[in-house]
């Protein structure tokens, strides 16, 4: 068969006259497209070079330069992304579309060369119009951006895009072949190009979605493999509308999309030279296949009262009448596409008869699928080992770490800790087969037993792997706060983890230290940091684990987030360190470097800018009253203030949000927090006055204290844009607190004793 | 030479050719007459390596023709059903056949599409059908090839374009003893153009035979005498068929016909009359020989 593998020129050159006129249509829209967009980001860019000298309101003065703008290629060459789902089909369907038509087959099939040359020199022909198109457009693309001023190529991102949307076109190019090796319509080409490119990715996420549903227990983790629906570039752009991550920025995404489109490729010439030519014009190529092309697409619908008839099958919440009815719904709707499908595809209902012998097959599927996750899950949920059989676990973090990255295959053998877990596992498996994640208890025995425990017992959830000899699992076990500590105590005794959870991460050049609340600057933020690495081996080290390893459902003044490098993966993901109550250097800094900020002279006109712009507009007046210069496009200013006691805990926040919009017709102030009248707007404004002038003290490291976060959107007349953050760290003075109090409108002695 | 033994063809449950065999030597004319649906145009396919066959083989010149570009080579094919490029003009097509065989001869193409008077820049599938069948056989013929199947082809053609045509067909054999095969419904259309025939029905071949030969072979004899007689009396000689109408009685005959003649003659009969047969008579007699029923067999043009 390899031997066949060669392309006859003449019957390539054939190929490109075949296509020559949907290629010069493809050409000439794809290169007027890469055109048309340069001249109008160039119409937009004169646009903003108009701008480039504007004085802001009040004639301050201040220059607005335009920095020079990168583009990628999918903002200024758009028009490459219709290649794969237009293009390509198009191409393939016209060069390939004799194998529709009994006559047309016929005459391929009878000259004077293989099947696998034909098939062959035709796809060369479409890759060799689909290249010239990507080609030529993307130059002209390239060259229009170049020549506007302002404007430069992202060119770190134009091969891989190039690549992903090439790669993209050979995968429905090749499923596009395999469907019509199989079938001989249009209508059945079109559905089984569908089920080719999308049905096996549907049945991988179903079965997915639904064992982690019944499963929520075990630790499943796609991320990286190639289950994850990114891989697949076509089904992972519209995973993108359901929140998937977008897969046009990964390599790897391309790669794999190239190779199961080059898999698909082979597929299809495989089947295009097994076929026959008799087979033009039926749906299938044989009544079996049609067969399981009703049974496929029926299958898919079946999924969804599959995952009722699972879920509610190995939870104890009973069958609902709604559930009930809903399983009902799709059984009759599977059916309905199970005859729908041949109805389309073939035009009649030909062999009815078959047709209902069919659906056995589709009960029969049913079970299959049933059975295998009733399989998965009775293997799971019967894996309970006694902490005796345990032979050793390991600790995952949830979210893959920095710290993880190097104890994930630390072994515990400690016996309390296989203890705790044994227990934990058992105590997991009775709550999520009982009550799912969030449901309420309904099982008496898992009520007696665990229920009151857990509704005072704060729990902490963590990722282990469990071994057992030959075998090891996976879960997200379900510890009491004291088991928990418990581990963490048996940890701090193992010097491995000691060393690895208190060596914090040096910071490279890619990394970057920020506060995780953003009230300090990342300068400042290093400098906190330098304290915590040398403190963070004074402190108890249990304490220090727990705080790292269940760091969000926990409440810490601050912490230092740490952008570096996953210890011999070269990818970088961030690590929160919280500056825990015994940290008193590290907690100590932190506050010295949120008393010495300064406001930057840049920073107060800014202010001063707005401040003037709110009070040129009058909130109560029509726009008749407003003149032009005054009126305000957008606005948008936030004040969050938070008090801290003596122990720099927070007691009390408030947040005040003053949005403004000019809608043609009125001034319109919102308030949200406490404002509630212009009276108080005016004091709040008055408060932020007096922190960009400085009035209030810096607060000092001890003693209570207000922190004040003021950020400012702004759309000044004219376009222009400021947009700017400032933290104030206020001691707590009788002044200020009149102030705040008259601010809030209750006493603010109540929280902090006075 | 097209030798095909034991071929069998399915179309899922329906037997299209069921063990066919026969073999067609290299420079005739060979002619295939059947019924609808009796296996004529599935075996075309078949030789023309359209198809597979399910079992049996087909070889021309000694290789099998399946999937081999080297016998595919020495074929060309005009099919019942034509088929031309959507808005394709002739010489489009022309250039089509030019890139896909490799002796196409742009020379005679531009020669025949000129004696056959066709518009060659107007699109093929404008063109009547008896203009689309004569702009497919003008191709096929351009193509030179060493076999040429033309399927039904003279259907939908005028008296004049016909023997065109058949005209052009025996020239190719004569002058570059080039092979046809031809199939159609009409005995007479195949009658004066082949030199050999088979008939086909119900997928299997149940006739072949050189056209001289079963024009020759068998004879219509007349003959009628004073005293009463009938089949008996002509025992021992080598009758197919035999009736009598009052005195005269009509028998087909099989074999030396001059010895018969004698032989009758010597019996001193009234009337002796000796009358060639169509070759619809000799399949028709043939058949009976056989054991088939003329009429369910063949569909003769009146």
């Amino acid at each position: 068969m390899m031997k066949n593998l060669r392309i006859n020129k003449e019957l390539y050159r054939d190929g490109l006259r075949q296509l020559k006129i949907v290629g010069i249509m493809g050409m000439v829209i794809y290169c007027l497209s890469a055109i048309l967009t340069s001249v109008g980001i160039y119409i937009n860019s004169s646009y903003y070079r108009q701008a480039e000298m504007m004085d802001y309101p009040g004639n301050m003065g201040i220059v607005m330069e335009i920095a020079p703008e990168g583009l990628p290629i999918y903002e200024f060459h758009w028009i490459l992304f219709t290649a794969f789902p237009i293009l390509v089909p198009v191409m393939t369907l016209i060069l390939f579309n004799f194998l529709n038509q009994r006559n047309a087959s016929d005459f391929y099939h009878a000259i004077p060369d293989t099947r696998g040359t034909l098939y062959v020199s035709y796809c060369a022909a479409i890759l060799t119009w689909l290249f010239a198109i990507i080609g030529v457009s993307s130059i002209l693309a390239i060259a229009g951006i170049s020549l506007i001023p302002g404007y430069f190529v992202v060119w770190s991102t134009l091969p891989k895009s190039l690549f992903i949307i090439i790669a993209t076109c050979i995968l429905v190019m090749g499923g596009i072949l395999i469907a019509k090796s199989l079938t001989g319509t249009f209508m059945s080409n079109l559905a089984v190009t569908l089920m080719v490119l999308f049905l096996p990715r549907v049945f991988i996420t179903a079965v997915m979605a639904i064992a982690s549903d019944m499963l929520g227990f075990v630790v499943w983790d796609f991320s990286n493999s190639l289950m994850n629906g990114r891989y697949n570039v076509l089904v992972g752009i519209i995973l993108t509308i359901f929140g998937g991550s977008n897969p046009l920025g990964y390599w790897s995404s391309g790669l794999y999309t190239l190779v199961l489109g080059l898999i698909y490729l082979a597929i299809a010439y495989v089947l295009f030279v097994r076929r026959k030519s008799e087979s033009a014009g039926h749906a299938a190529i044989s009544n079996r296949l049609q067969m399981v092309f009703r049974l496929a697409v029926s299958l898919a619908v079946c999924l969804f009262p599959i995952y009722f008839i699972a879920y509610n099958g190995t939870h104890s919440y009973g069958w609902s009448d709604s559930d009930l009815f809903m399983i009902v719904v799709f059984y009759v709707v599977a059916v309905v596409v199970y005859f729908i499908y041949e109805l389309i595809t073939t035009g009649k209902l030909r062999q009815f008869k078959r047709m209902l012998k069919g659906l056995i097959l589709l009960a029969v599927g049913n079970v299959l699928v049933l059975g295998i996750l009733w399989g998965i899950y009775g293997s799971v949920v019967n894996f309970q080992p006694s902490a005796e059989e345990i032979d050793y676990i390991r600790m995952l973090s949830n979210d893959r770490n920095y710290f993880q990255s190097q104890t994930d295959e630390i072994k515990i053998s400690d016996e309390k800790v296989a203890e705790v877990t044994a227990e934990a596992l058992k105590r997991t498996i009775l709550r999520r087969t009982h009550t799912g994640e969030t449901e309420v208890v309904v099982d008496e025995t898992y009520y007696s037993k665990y229920a009151q425990e857990e509704a005072q017992v704060r729990t902490v959830h963590k990722e282990v792997a469990i071994n057992c000899g030959l075998k090891t699992v996976y879960r997200e076990l379900i510890y009491t706060e004291e088991e928990w500590a418990l581990v963490a105590k048996c940890l701090s005794e193992m010097e491995e983890y000691r060393q690895v959870y208190c060596t914090l991460p040096k910071v490279s050049e890619e990394g970057r230290i920020y506060s995780y609340h953003g009230w300090i600057s990342n300068e400042q933020a290093i400098k906190v940091y330098e304290v915590m690495k040398d403190e963070v081996h004074e402190v108890d080290f249990a304490e220090w684990y727990m705080g790292v390893t269940d760091f969000y459902s926990r409440d810490y003044l601050d912490a230092i987030c740490v952008y570096t490098e996953i210890p011999g993966t070269g990818n970088y993901r961030t690590v929160n360190l919280p500056i825990l109550d015994s940290m008193v250097r590290t907690k100590e800094c932190y506050l010295e470097q949120m008393g010495v900020e300064q406001i930057s002279e840049e920073e107060k006109t800014q202010w001063e800018m707005i401040r003037s712009s709110i009070r040129g507009v009058d909130p109560e007046a029509g726009s008749d009253k407003n003149t032009e210069e005054t009126q305000v496009n957008y606005n948008n200013i936030n004040v969050d203030i938070r008090v801290l006691d003596e122990t720099w805990e927070i007691v009390d926040e408030v947040y005040f949000n003053l949005e403004g919009y000019h809608d043609g017709k009125s001034w319109v102030v919102n308030r949200w927090g406490h404002l509630s009248d212009e009276e108080q707007e005016e004091k709040l404004l008055s408060l932020i006055d007096k922190l960009y002038a400085g009035e209030f003290g810096r607060a000092e490291t001890a003693g209570e204290m207000l922190m004040i976060t003021v950020r400012c959107s702004y759309e000044l007349d004219g376009g222009n844009y400021v947009d700017m953050t400032n933290n104030f760290c206020v001691s707590l003075t009788a002044e200020v607190e009149t102030e705040i109090e008259e601010l809030f409108g209750y006493q603010l002695d109540s929280y902090l004793g006075h | 030479m097209i030798k095909a033994e034991n071929v069998v063809k399915k179309f899922e449950d329906f037997t299209a050719l069921n063990g066919i065999s026969c073999s067609i030597p290299s420079g005739c004319i060979y002619g295939m007459v059947g019924s609808n649906g009796a296996g004529k145009s599935t075996f075309l396919r078949l030789v023309t390596g359209i198809y597979r066959a399910d079992g049996g083989t087909i070889t021309i010149d000694g290789e099998p023709v399946y999937e081999n570009p080297s016998a595919k080579g020495k074929i060309a094919f005009v099919p019942d059903e034509l088929y031309f490029l959507p808005g394709a003009t002739m010489d489009r097509m022309a250039k089509l056949y030019q890139a896909i065989y490799p002796d196409f001869d742009t020379a005679r193409y531009n020669r025949l599409a000129e004696a056959f008077g066709l518009n060659r820049g107007k699109q093929v599938n404008t063109f009547s059908k008896g203009m689309r069948r004569q702009a497919a056989t003008i191709l096929a013929i351009s193509c030179k090839p060493q076999y040429l199947f033309l399927d039904e082809t003279f259907d939908g053609l005028d008296p004049v374009m016909r023997n065109l045509v058949k005209g052009l067909i025996c020239q190719d054999v004569a002058e570059r003893n080039a092979t046809a095969i031809i199939t159609s419904h009409s005995l007479r259309e195949l009658e004066d153009t082949c030199d050999q025939l088979a008939l086909l029905h119900k997928g299997g071949v149940i006739l072949e035979s050189d056209i001289g030969d079963l024009k020759t072979s068998l004879f219509k004899v007349q003959i009628a005498f004073r005293e009463e007689y009938g089949i008996s009396k002509f025992e021992g000689m080598p009758l197919l068929h035999f009736s009598k109408k009052g005195s005269v009685a009509n028998m087909i005959a099989r074999g030396d016909r001059e010895a018969l003649v004698a032989k009758l003659k010597a019996m001193n009969p009234l009337l002796l009359d000796v009358l060639p047969l169509t070759l619809e008579e000799v399949f028709t007699y043939e058949m009976e020989a056989l054991g088939y029923a003329f009429h369910d067999v063949l569909e003769v043009e009146s």
